[in-house]
């Protein structure tokens, strides 16, 4: 079994981490689609960064990354795993997808940049402690009924849900925060998700003990945000922590099947947004 | 007495008939020589007397004098054949149509008028004394009558032939001296005029044509065209077209009113152009309610005379038909994204999408059937050619076998879909679609290498033709249209083509780069039966994300190019008929189109065709194959004479099988054709005197008809013979030019 694990997390990470075969011509052209880390404010030790703040991830390539190097992005709660979750996970939709992405360099945007509607895919981590102005719910509702789409993640128990739901509200006060369905379109863009499935931090999953983080409140759930025709505008994994597992995907201790389940979400989540 | 018989002693018709004489010379032309001889000698025996003093101004007036003197001495005549009273026939054919009634002035009519001077002048007083005289009046048809007391003014048609065939009848045997024509001139509905007129031509009677009304109708605006498609999609604009014209309104503002079925819907403003240049307003009226509609124009301007003029009626079948859209996207990106998003509460397109996600994964939308799709790009005829549309986005030609490219060609030449090719990485040249047939129905030329996409903005720009074309008018006033235009954020890339081919049409281009290169980003053309569209970018999404979520500038423009890309496509059974609107009586031709699922037309169908009219009655037509074109089958039915709205469900069976069915309308309403056009036609009066030997005259001149009638050739004419020696206009020339000599040799010292 444990032969088995170790062998699928060489081929994943094989698939991952491998540099194209042969360079493309197109690749000339510019990338269709950037994972976006969307910056605001609050968090542990966190700063707002407003429009004139450089943005992080300039400094880093995705190339520099070490094998099994993870975490060392700072700069507060919205930075969290920083920027090797970002790049590992390009380079898993790049091999696996026809997607042509950026994988040059992690990249973000805060609220107010006046580019944030260039990138109709947002990703926010630690909501639970993400604390908006009026004038970012504003502009994340115009963003959202526009077309764009939020991925939330890695939020744990009664009291970041009660955060996250608070902001939700405020953003979208006549539109329900609702559970997802596995037979939802969502699940099944790309691969077929069947179950949900609870995605541990780097430590939880190395150490093998609970896969929860508050006691609270331990069961995954995920939910999601609707328009008027029924497009999900936001998808939110709820007691899961997508971005470690795409972060620590090549640590030999995170186990494979918490990677895997978070690429094939991932995936199906930046397909679901490209196409609805 | 008239100005001219004082001078000419004669009425000018004399002159027009007589034939000159003299009657002291065998022949008229001996005058000119010995005319000639006279003044030559004159002039001799002229310049001894006067030598160098004479003035070739002297010599002119003096030979002039002498000619003049040599004319009177040698007696001329003229030579003119009249009738003789009361031994011939006079025709006096009045027109009665309603269009007698319009008040060229605003308060008369114009059988007022006529009346009035018929009085006034006791012209048939007058004509009798010189003539039997018939009267008939005449409108749609031709009738004998005994008193101006009878006359009603009420046909709705003007035939002039009518009373030419009945005089033709009746009179034939009679000695007919002339026929008095009165009427306004204006023949809506004579069809074998010619023919009538031959034979009455051959009889050399001259007709008289007196014309009544007026040349320029004062203050009349009226509505001559309405051109509107014959079907929409339901929820769709259809862009209708009505030509106007006025007299005596020009420059003032007009409003044209919309209805549907009675019910207003709009109102667009218009200035009237000059007196009788026609004027065109492009209307948008929205098609929102499914079946057979009526939607009348109608223009409104204060002081207009005629109202029987200003409205015409354009049906319209709206369709709630579903076409189907394929969508083929080579890779997951957001312009896919956002087409999809924006036609997603499209009521009636559908659009099933096929998204390459990962090599040889394909993710499936707005399919109903599991197994639709399922097996990648359809590979038989019949399944494609079941979709009305396709839309390639980025996605390699060699994505497509020979055979699938060469299908999606007849899709558009034989099946007659639309076919749309978007900008991206994988399309035009960078596609490598150069040498593939998809570079044949495109409407830009490929650029021969692999040229990637240009990323860089640029801003779309509309051409002249697409301001005017119903694909880009978001707007249905210009200047708003212009502005939307003028507003969106610009594009992020498109693909380098090269020139529009012929018969291809640019929509927009991108404003000019640093090089002053304006690159083509939208264009079509018609190929075959089918129509085809190059969107050179894959980046209008930019439209939707950078602008205010309420502002659905972006979902007009796809819902709108979708739309039109299917809009032409037919279905595999048709039916048409050459106009919406006939008069009663008039012959609908009616044409059917058959073809099976692959669009292979079929000469073998039985085919028939049901009309049902407003009342519920219904017949059943046979409709035969033309033997002109595959599948084309033809028949033809005399329109009844009950205004309303006819329905034909046309059916096509081979052997067992029902092909296919369609249903269309069509409405027989009549028009006021008299209050058309109704200024009078003094040309084709004055024509119709010229080619009959007789004369036009104006309503006012028409008592001059008694007098001038009487001088005829013919069997009952006599020839009169007219001194011309005693004209007073000759004495008053005489006296004038010797006068004049005179006074010039005066000064000049020889008097």
């Amino acid at each position: 079994m444990k032969t088995a694990s170790v062998a699928a997390l060489v081929i994943l990470a094989s698939a991952v981490l491998a540099m194209p075969a042969s360079p493309d011509p197109s690749s000339d052209v510019p990338p269709e689609f950037y994972f976006t880390r969307m910056i605001y404010s609050g968090g542990r030790g966190g700063f707002y960064i407003g429009d004139s703040s450089p943005r992080l991830g300039q400094e880093r390539t995705c190339a520099s990354l070490e094998a099994g190097e993870g975490g060392g992005g700072g700069g507060g709660s919205w930075a969290t795993d920083y920027p090797a979750s970002d790049c590992k996970f390009m380079w898993g939709v790049e091999r696996l997808t026809g997607v042509h992405v950026y994988d040059k360099t992690p990249h973000s945007v805060a609220i107010m940049d006046p580019e944030l509607f260039r990138f109709p895919y947002l990703y926010v981590v630690e909501p639970g402690r993400m604390r908006l102005s009026d004038e970012e719910v504003t502009r994340l509702r115009e963003y959202m009924l526009r077309g764009g789409f939020i991925h939330f993640d890695d939020f744990w128990g009664l009291g970041e849900r009660e955060n996250v739901e608070y902001e939700l509200q405020r953003i979208f006060p006549d539109h329900p925060i609702r559970q997802l369905e596995l037979k939802e379109e969502v699940f099944h863009t790309f691969f077929d998700v069947d179950k949900v499935v609870q995605i541990p931090n780097v430590s939880n999953g190395c150490n093998g003990g609970p896969t929860w983080e508050r006691s609270d409140d331990t069961v995954p759930r995920i939910y999601g945000v609707s328009d008027d025709d029924g497009r999900l505008m936001t998808v939110i994994t709820y007691n899961s922590d997508l971005g470690d597992a795409w972060e620590w995907m090549d640590r030999p201790c995170y186990p494979e099947v918490y990677s895997s389940q978070a690429y094939r979400m991932g995936i199906n989540f930046i397909i679901y947004s490209m196409s609805h | 007495m008239s100005l001219f018989e004082f001078f000419f002693k004669y009425r000018p018709i004399v002159y027009e008939k007589g034939r000159l004489t003299f009657e002291l010379l065998a022949t008229k032309w001996l005058f000119i020589p010995i005319a000639a001889l006279a003044v030559i000698v004159a002039i001799y025996f002229y310049r001894r007397v006067a030598k160098e003093k004479l003035s070739p101004g002297m010599i002119v007036l003096r030979s002039v004098a002498f000619i003049i003197l040599l004319f009177m001495v040698l007696r001329p005549v003229l030579n003119v054949s009249q009738v003789l009273p009361q031994d011939s026939y006079m025709a006096v054919v009045i027109d009665t149509s309603e269009s007698m009634n319009i008040k060229d002035d605003g308060e008369t009519s114009r059988s007022q008028k006529l009346l009035k001077k018929m009085e006034e002048s006791q012209f048939l007083a007058e004509l009798s004394k010189r003539f039997k005289v018939r009267l008939f009046e005449f409108n749609k048809e031709a009738r004998r009558f005994e008193s101006t007391a009878e006359l009603r003014f009420s046909g709705d048609r003007t035939r002039i032939e009518a009373p030419i065939e009945l005089l033709s009848q009746e009179m034939g045997t009679l000695p007919l001296t002339g026929v008095t024509l009165i009427t306004d001139g204006v023949d809506n509905a004579s069809q074998q005029f010619n023919e009538a007129m031959s034979k009455l031509q051959k009889r050399k009677i001259p007709f008289y044509t007196v014309g009544v009304g007026s040349e320029d109708i004062t203050r009349d605006a009226e509505v001559i065209k309405v051109t509107a498609p014959r079907e929409m999609l339901k929820d769709s604009t259809a862009v209708v077209d009505v030509q106007f014209k006025s007299s005596g309104l020009s420059g003032k503002k007009a409003v044209i009113d919309v209805r549907e079925n009675g019910t207003f819907v709009k109102t667009q403003d218009v200035t009237l152009t000059a007196d009788n240049q026609v004027g065109e307003a492009s209307i948008d009226v929205p098609v929102k309610n499914e079946g057979n509609q009526i939607f009348s124009f109608a223009i409104r301007v204060a002081e207009d005379r005629i109202a029987e003029n200003n409205t015409l009626d354009s049906l319209i079948t709206v369709r709630n038909d579903h076409p189907k859209i394929l969508y083929v996207e080579g890779e997951p990106r957001w312009e896919y994204k956002f087409i999809r998003r924006s036609i997603v509460d499209d009521p009636n397109l559908v659009v099933e999408s096929m998204l390459r996600s990962s090599q040889n994964k394909y993710y499936r939308q707005g399919i109903e059937d599991k197994a639709t799709l399922e097996e990648g790009f359809p590979k038989k005829k019949e399944d494609l050619f079941g979709y009305s549309g396709i839309v390639v986005g980025s996605i390699e030609s060699t994505f497509f076998s020979q055979e699938q490219l060469n299908m999606i060609v007849e899709f558009v030449s034989e099946r007659g879909g639309g076919f749309l090719m978007l900008g991206g990485r994988n399309s035009f040249s960078s596609g490598r679609y150069q040498n593939t047939p998809i570079a044949d129905i495109l409407p830009v030329e490929l650029l021969a290498d692999r040229a990637m996409p240009v990323v860089d903005q640029v801003k779309l720009i509309l051409t002249d033709r697409g301001r005017t074309h119903d694909l880009m008018r978001l707007s249905g006033d210009p200047a708003t249209n212009n502005k939307i235009w003028g507003e969106l954020p610009p594009l992020e890339d498109f693909n380098r083509v090269g020139d529009v081919k012929p018969g291809g049409v640019v929509l927009a281009r991108g404003e000019p780069d640093k090089s002053g290169g304006t690159p083509i980003l939208l264009a079509f053309q018609r190929y075959g039966r089918g129509r085809t569209m190059a969107f050179m970018t894959g980046s209008s999404w930019h439209w939707q994300m950078e602008m205010d979520h309420e502002n659905q500038t972006h979902e007009l423009f796809w819902k709108q190019m979708l739309r039109w890309l299917v809009s032409a496509s037919p279905a595999a059974v048709t039916v048409t008929t050459d106009k919406d609107t006939y008069l009663p009586g008039e012959a609908v031709n009616i044409t059917g189109d058959v073809a099976d699922k692959t669009f292979k037309r079929l000469n073998n169908a039985r085919v028939t065709a049901r009309l049902t009219g407003p009342d519920g009655t219904n017949e059943t037509l046979a409709m035969d194959w033309s033997g002109l074109q595959d599948g084309s089958y033809q028949t033809q039915v005399n329109a009844s004479t009950k205004e309303g709205t006819y329905q034909l469900d046309l059916q096509a069976v081979v052997g067992t099988e029902t092909i296919g069915s369609y249903k269309t309308a069509f409405q027989v309403k009549d028009r006021p054709v008299e209050f058309y056009d109704a200024s009078l036609d003094a040309g084709n009066l004055r024509s119709i005197a010229t080619q009959t030997g007789g004369r036009y005259y104006p309503l006012a001149d028409m008592d001059d008809i008694p007098e001038d009638a009487i001088y005829v050739d013919g069997e009952n004419a006599f020839t009169e013979q007219k001194e011309l020696w005693d004209v007073p206009i000759l004495f008053m020339m005489l006296v004038v030019l010797l006068s004049g000599e005179w006074l010039w040799r005066k000064r000049k010292g020889l008097a």
